[in-house]
């Protein structure tokens, strides 16, 4: 959903991942120089509960070095996926379309809080 | 600023022919509520049902709690920006009928989650299940998006309690309870040797089904800013947060936040309790930044000693908790942190998503990741069908014979990071 919405207006890159590959993919460009501008554990949906996840990132020139910040965020994120994951890998539901609906708005909603907040104009409003 | 409290207890709930409070008991006409409720063109059916403690029922998937009061002296009325223009609330007096909440079930998403059991081991981790409950069951109509059916629940409910409020504002309370939030300067030359504290209230503010309204303005779009105790009395902050049922303050715990009210408590004794600063705990990393910089700043100017700080939910939250808490300490200021844990099933692995040396003073309202088995009962008020896909449950949760089995997460209240449950540890 993050997707038809803000392709034609921002940098999207669509990672088809689970979360804890997401995370791992996340800390790979931030020490290849992205910075996170916003939260990876971004709504209350626990870590491996969620199928979908946005971040907004920002990239920056090669010489940049890798922001420790960022870094901190996205391995603390893996150890909480981790965390979730020991109890629940075999036990996921399969969710039904209409929960995956559900989930794909509630990311949406989250990360055009971010980009509200980050000044990128949000030209079509949820309806 | 000063507010009267007074307490209409309410013993029972039955549905009658006319709405009114006698003898303790509320008596409810539900084709009223129910008409002036389904006015939102939102809504196709809703009902009511009355649940009472001990009994053999369960509520699900809860949305919020709220407690029925209404206004009856001094400016405004309660839930304002929703049921009362915006006005200042807070002062005067205000009835509260004690006993009763109106509790809103409905599946927003299909991941929605919250139980409320009225008995067996399930009610021991919530306490909701001590009240007489009116629950208003509301669906939406066909091809509603689920932020409309969020609103219009989130009206529903409002609604019900401010009608119900209005049945106690003749009456004569059976206690009453008075709070006073004195100027910065007389608070000073009346408890010269008092240490001054504040209390620092983190609201959930990351989107839809996660966001929180103060005089009906979303949080997410204010800046860091003060709150008389006694406004969020008067409801004027309201729960738009139905994820994360363990730990989200509902409505209800916004009206009788146990912090506010033990700060009260020690107040003139042995603290000078100065105010409330409520921030938010936005996903954009530059406004926990600037939000948590104007916690610092706010609570330097008004020359605080300690602070207390509350936060609600799991992840993003915990890195507001802790800029909160680190920037305070960096100001000389000692301060408190409450918060609740997901230690893993076997409580052994990091609680928080986030840490730092100066969070030295925690308080904790337990462990969310505690596996809990939750026998069938007789009656559900709402729908079960969703339980495995929740928060804290997983395929094969809901079982054949009704009974469930998952984690704590999904009991609603039961690890509140306001203190208003009774797990906790040492």
């Amino acid at each position: 959903m993050v997707q038809s919405k803000w392709q034609d207006s921002v940098d999207l890159d669509y990672v088809d991942l689970d979360l804890l590959g997401f995370f791992k993919e996340l800390r790979d460009r931030i020490h290849a120089g992205e910075t996170l501008l916003s939260h990876p554990l971004s709504s209350s949906i626990k870590p491996g509960e969620t199928p979908y996840k946005s971040v907004l990132l920002e990239k920056k020139g090669a010489e940049e070095t890798t922001d420790q910040n960022s870094l901190e965020m996205v391995e603390i994120a893996i150890q909480a996926t981790e965390k979730f994951l020991t109890f629940y890998a075999k036990r996921l539901p399969v969710y039904s379309e209409r929960v995956h609906r559900d989930f794909q708005l509630i990311d949406l909603s989250v990360i055009n809080s971010a980009l509200e907040s980050a000044g990128v104009s949000v030209f079509e409003k949820l309806v | 600023m000063k507010l009267q409290l007074g307490y209409i207890e309410i013993s029972n709930v039955e549905f009658a022919e006319k709405s009114e409070i006698k003898d303790g008991v509320l008596y409810v006409n539900q084709e009223e509520v129910i008409n002036e409720v389904l006015q939102d063109e939102h809504l196709k059916t809703a009902r009511l049902e009355i649940t009472k403690p001990g009994e053999s029922c369960r509520i699900t998937p809860v949305k919020d709690v709220i407690q029925p009061r209404v206004k009856v002296e001094g400016r405004g009325g309660v839930f304002p920006g929703w049921m009362h223009k915006v006005d200042t609330v807070g002062s005067g007096k205000t009835h509260v009928l004690r006993g009763v909440n109106v509790v809103t079930a409905g599946k927003i998403v299909g991941f929605q989650e919250g139980i409320i059991d009225m008995s067996g081991p399930g009610a021991d981790y919530t306490p909701f299940s001590q009240f007489n409950n009116l629950v208003l069951v509301v669906e939406p109509k066909d091809g509603i998006h689920p932020h409309q059916y969020e609103k219009a629940a989130r009206l529903a409910g409002l609604k019900t309690a401010t009608m119900l409020g209005e049945l106690a504002r003749d009456l004569k309370p059976d206690e009453t309870e008075e709070f006073e939030t004195v100027g910065i300067k007389e608070g000073i030359e009346k408890y010269p040797d008092l240490p001054r504290v504040g209390y620092v209230m983190m609201l959930q503010s990351q989107g839809l089904l996660h966001d929180t309204y103060v005089y009906g303005v979303d949080a997410k779009q204010s800046l860091t800013t003060m709150i008389m105790p006694t406004e969020t009395m008067d409801g004027a902050i309201i729960s738009g947060n139905c994820v994360s049922a363990c730990d989200k303050n509902t409505t209800f715990h916004h009206q009788n936040n146990p912090v506010i009210a033990e700060l009260f408590k020690l107040h003139g004794k042995s603290i000078n309790f100065v105010g409330v600063i409520i921030t938010n705990e936005n996903v954009y990393l530059a406004d926990k930044m600037r939000s948590s910089d104007w916690t610092a700043k706010l609570a330097e100017f008004l020359q605080l000693d300690g602070a207390i700080v509350s936060q609600e939910g799991f992840g993003n939250p915990d890195t507001d908790l802790i800029m909160n808490c680190k920037k305070l300490e960096e100001k000389g200021i000692k301060t408190v942190i409450i918060t609740d844990e997901y230690a893993g099933q076997d409580g052994k692995s990091q609680s928080l998503a986030d840490a730092d040396p100066a969070a030295d003073a925690v308080v904790t309202g337990g462990n969310a990741n505690m596996v809990i088995k939750l026998p069938a009962l007789d009656r559900i008020i709402g729908m079960t069908d969703y339980v495995n896909v929740i928060a804290g449950g997983h395929d094969g949760s809901l079982q054949a014979d009704g009974s469930i089995e998952g984690e704590l997460q999904m009991i609603t209240g039961a690890t509140n990071e306001m203190g208003f449950n009774k797990l906790s540890a040492r």
